[in-house]
């Protein structure tokens, strides 16, 4: 059965949704029509966290609680969790974290607190250890510009001190029987001319994905969003796929990780450290706590900007994408990229999983290098991939992200160290052929002198990380 | 009377808890009038220019388009500058910046008016821009004319001095990135009077430059302020512009008009920190004594003058930083650009003046091979002589020398510095440095009749108390401080203090806040305002009670 609105509970209450126009964000819905004003517009781009909100979803009988940023997320992916917003954390008492943010002086201007508040608060209910580098990794989506850093650390630091248990504790069943009451049926909701489709499994997001219609997917929404809170336009078909049980998985089969496209980041590092810990670690760097809890690879893919940190990676790995329409083909992602922003997905074609070959004999590190250390947009990335026999390079894979319009390997690099021995004569001459082999732009992240500069030099980082027992990281 | 010596006491936020728990209102959270509509701001695509022909019928005709206007529709002065005029809130013609105002659009919604902006037809005559200081130096463009310093003969010293250097340097410009955008929210009232809130540090100035733009009189305006999401030095005057255009769309359709303005078009419209580029030769001693120093500053201003007199000026007063430098030849160019006009920023031109010095300084240090504290002990200020700064001022009070040897010790300098060298020696790849360096800045406006305060108290009969002040709660926790100063000088609790917001009714012809002195200048106003009620009272007291004691 088809419903037409969504469900959700919104703090404590379940409502039903379906006359708000589709565009429309979390954090807007939340401001406008319910005038809840704590939650905080600071960049409408998932980059300052001042909007963060938190979400509760059902996993095992158990509920999960997520940082979101509300300013890029859209209203009707509401749909069978809970949202909870900086209003209902009090009760009669402040909550921990508000207690602990006060009583450190964790607030100057103020502007950002309630966004540090609700990052805060999901580490709290996740039970994450408060030191200083779950910190970091917990709090870095959220920006303080009075610096109150400092400060807001030690908040975070004390929080437990003012007890372990709060009112979400004792609400826990109450909230869990209420989102078991919401079906995950198939939703369709129709706005004036716009659509917002939730297929609840695979069969019926094929159907939905061959009409004729023009349509956009949406899982975490952290780039399409954009094109509605910077560029004022309107998307009028949005399909979206975080409620899709048959894309949101991770599981290690037969030599590969197959990873379903809808899978939020958050889950598949955990699989990642086990087999490519510099692949995970890349992810701390990719995107905050907020855009990792709800943005997927497939996203990434799907957009498949030049620049989208994961798709080098992927690249450098052989990953083997499985496209679906009506039928399913396997490709190799060599022939994925096929010019800027273009692919080889036919019309009606999604992706549905992604796979990544164990490559248990090979080395692989991938750098990212952005102007901002956490939840930037790379100004060039690069993964290696590279299997030694006694010293001699057998295997090599060198993708680059900005560097040219799509996701690159560097061929004639790669052809020229296969069968040289790895040492730092070998590098420096690959530094060589590397600089002519790009023409990479100059734009606002970084000039075309500084990319070729640095994709040399990574080169030599990755030879001394792993050949030489250099130290090159603090 | 009982005093409180609340000062010494460690305070949460006067809002702390309002903070944390989401009911701080900042000027969008304000409960909207019912009939309200929003503004969006058009502005040019190109940096340099005319406009050859504008068609905004697209715009007019664009859903939910109550109001578009443009310079026309301005019936006072078209200028938001502080100082110096030449910011124009739409521009005629001539386009001086990508991003400069053109138009703006009130509209049922801020979505709908936001796509109706990007439907208007503009074509442009392009010329080329001038973009960085170097260029605008070879061109003399400048918004406000060169100003030199210049004291003994430093051409001489250098020329005598045993070594010599000289060399280039910039530092970077900056946006605020306060966290709340620009917002302005005008709701008219009777007899075409206008109530203002907007997110600005400086109120008065807003209600003045409103009140001009309109053509009408200053008490027509009231501009109010409870908290602002950050200033930084980018809201005491680039806020005007949008509190002038919500005000204007509100006066032309008669009907509150919030205008909030998206961070992309935020960081496109309004001015930044100055970047400057810098050229100096030094003539110097083997102890790396200055004797000479000839300097060029110059910055980069962009279209208009704005606040870059002071802050170049300010520049100026802090290229000396801690340091007596005998002989001085400074030229200082206000550059003018095709690019934002910037403004205030933290620091306001100081960070800049020392910057550069403090440079200096490590080149002397490299070049003699001595390390960089005792370059910068042996030039300090000292405290009977050698004691005049370059502008003539007179260093009192000098403590550098007791904090620099306090804080080598305190920090074990020396001995930090050799496992640096060793850790260096060692590793590669990864290096490490440490350094030490001392500041001196300037507190309070240069332009000095802005040092000044006002307050207004009120005690009501329960014995609670009500006051406003004529500065503004951007994060520096104003509001708490001087509760503080005033619950101490009552000798009540500061539970009986209410500080409502700033208010042009309340307290008028208020200074920015800024220049680091908002409590000092405001705080000095609320003493000031409660010796006399207290004298009052005393004299009442002494009056009704025949009480003769002291």
């Amino acid at each position: 059965m088809i419903k037409n609105e969504i469900e959700f509970i919104l703090n404590d209450k379940l409502i039903q949704i379906n006359n708000i126009d589709t565009n429309v964000t979390v954090l807007n819905y939340l401001r406008i029509n319910k005038k809840l004003t704590g939650t905080k517009e600071g960049c409408a781009s998932g980059d300052c966290g001042a909007c963060t909100a938190v979400i509760a979803e059902l996993n095992n009988n158990k509920l999960e609680y997520k940082s979101i940023n509300t300013c890029i997320m859209f209203l009707y992916s509401m749909h069978g969790k809970q949202l909870i917003t900086v209003e209902h954390l009090a009760n009669s008492k402040l909550h921990p974290v508000q207690q602990s943010m006060v009583d450190n002086h964790g607030s100057q201007c103020g502007f950002c607190t309630p966004g540090f508040v609700m990052a805060m608060f999901a580490m709290y209910k996740d039970k994450i250890k408060p030191n200083n580098k779950n910190i970091d990794e917990y709090l870095a989506g959220n920006l303080c510009r009075c610096t109150g850093y400092n400060s807001i650390k030690k908040a975070a630091k004390k929080m437990y001190s003012y007890g372990k248990k709060d009112k979400f504790s004792d609400d826990k069943n109450k909230i869990i029987k209420l989102l078991k009451t919401i079906k995950q049926n198939d939703i369709i909701i129709s706005k004036e001319n716009n659509k917002f489709y939730i297929p609840s499994n695979l069969k019926n997001l094929i159907k939905y994905t061959q009409s004729n219609e023009k349509y956009n997917f949406v899982t975490g929404g952290t780039d399409i969003a954009l094109d509605i809170t910077k560029k004022n336009n309107t998307i009028n078909s949005l399909i979206y796929l975080g409620n899709n049980k048959d894309l949101n998985f991770i599981n290690v089969k037969a030599n590969y990780i197959n990873i379903g496209s809808a899978t939020p980041i958050r889950k598949i590092i955990p699989i990642l450290k086990k087999y490519y810990p510099s692949f995970a670690e890349m992810f701390y760097r990719y995107g905050s706590t907020q855009i990792r809890n709800v943005a997927t690879i497939g996203g990434n893919l799907g957009s498949a900007s030049p620049i989208g940190d994961s798709l080098p990676a992927l690249l450098a790995l052989n990953t083997k994408l499985v496209l679906q329409s009506k039928k399913q083909r396997i490709i190799d992602i060599k022939g994925y990229f096929k010019s800027y922003r273009k692919t080889a997905l036919k019309k009606k074609e999604f992706i549905k999983e992604i796979k990544i070959p164990i490559l248990k004999n090979h080395i692989f590190k991938c750098y990212k290098i952005s102007k901002r250390f956490d939840d930037d947009i790379s100004s060039l990335f690069v993964a290696y991939l590279i299997k030694l026999k006694k010293n001699i390079i057998v295997d090599v894979n060198i993708a680059f992200g900005g560097m040219d319009s799509i996701p690159k390997l560097a061929l004639k690099t790669q052809k020229y160290l296969i069968g040289k021995e790895l040492n730092l004569e070998n590098i420096e001459i690959s530094k060589k052929i590397i600089e002519k082999e790009f023409t990479p732009l100059t734009d606002m992240r970084a000039s075309s002198t500084y990319r070729r500069l640095v994709s040399k030099n990574l080169m030599e980082r990755f030879f001394l990380e792993i050949n030489e027992n250099t130290k090159v990281r603090i | 009377m009982k005093r409180n010596n609340l000062f010494s006491n460690k305070k949460e936020h006067e809002s702390a808890k309002k903070h944390v728990s989401g009911s701080a209102k900042y000027t969008d959270d304000i409960l909207e009038p019912n009939n309200l509509i929003h503004g969006a701001i058009g502005y040019s695509t190109i940096a340099k220019g005319k406009i050859k022909k504008i068609d905004l019928s697209k715009v007019v005709n664009s859903k939910g388009v109550i109001k578009v206007i443009t310079f026309r529709d301005i019936p006072g002065v078209n200028d938001v500058g502080p100082v110096f005029k030449g910011d124009p809130i739409f521009t005629e013609n001539n386009i001086e910046y990508y991003g400069q105002p053109i138009f703006a659009v009130a509209a049922t919604t801020c979505e709908l008016a936001r796509k109706a902006v990007k439907k208007a037809q503009i074509k442009y005559i392009q010329k080329k821009p001038i973009l960085d200081i170097k260029e605008a130096i070879k061109k003399k463009s400048f918004v406000l004319h060169p100003v030199k310093i210049s004291k003994g003969n430093a051409i001489n010293e250098i020329k005598k001095s045993k070594y010599t250097l000289q060399g280039e340097l910039y530092s970077g410009g900056q946006d605020h990135f306060y966290l709340e955008g620009q917002v302005s929210l005008t709701i008219p009232q009777e007899d075409n009077n206008f109530l203002v809130y907007a997110s600005t540090q400086h109120p008065s100035e807003t209600q003045q430059i409103i009140a001009k733009a309109i053509n009408q009189k200053f008490n027509s305006i009231k501009v109010k302020v409870r908290r602002i999401g950050g200033g930084f030095g980018g809201k005491e005057t680039q806020s005007f512009i949008f509190s002038v255009i919500s005000t204007l769309l509100s006066k032309y359709t008669n009907k509150p008009v919030k205008l909030r303005i998206d961070r992309d078009d935020d960081m496109i419209i309004t001015g930044k920190r100055h970047d400057f580029y810098y050229k100096y030769q030094v003539g110097f001693t083997k102890t790396g004594n200055i004797n000479g120093l000839k300097i060029i500053l110059a910055s980069r201003c962009g279209f208009s003058p704005d606040l870059s007199g002071a802050i170049n000026d300010r520049a100026i007063f802090h290229i000396d930083n801690a340091y007596y430098i005998p002989s001085i030849d400074l030229i200082s160019y206000r550059c003018k650009t095709n690019t934002v006009s910037n403004t205030a920023f933290r620091g306001f031109g100081g960070p800049q003046g020392m910057f550069c010095i403090e440079n200096i300084l490590e080149n002397i240090s490299e070049y003699l091979n001595i390390d960089a504290s005792i370059i910068r002990k042996n030039n300090f200020y000292q405290k009977n002589k050698k004691n005049i700064t370059h502008y003539g001022m007179k260093i009192e009070d000098n403590v550098i020398h007791d904090i620099f040897n306090t804080l080598i010790k305190k920090s074990n300098y020396q001995k930090r510095k050799k496992e640096i060298f060793n850790f260096n020696n060692k590793n590669k790849i990864l290096k490490k440095g440490i350094s030490i360096t001392p500041v001196k800045f300037g507190i309070s406006f240069t332009t000095t009749h802005l040092n000044q305060g006002g307050s207004l108290v009120h005690i009501y009969t329960d014995g609670s108390v009500h006051l406003n002040h004529g500065g503004i709660e951007m994060g520096q926790g104003l509001m708490t401080k001087i509760s503080q100063i005033a619950a101490n000088e009552f000798g009540i609790s500061l539970d009986d203090i209410k500080i409502t917001s700033t208010h042009t009714e309340k307290v008028p012809n208020t200074s920015a806040s800024a220049a680091s002195a908002s409590t000092d200048l405001n705080g000095a106003a609320v003493l000031n305002a409660i010796d006399k009620i207290k004298k009052n009272l005393a004299n009442h007291i002494t009056r009704k009670f025949k009480y003769k004691g002291k």
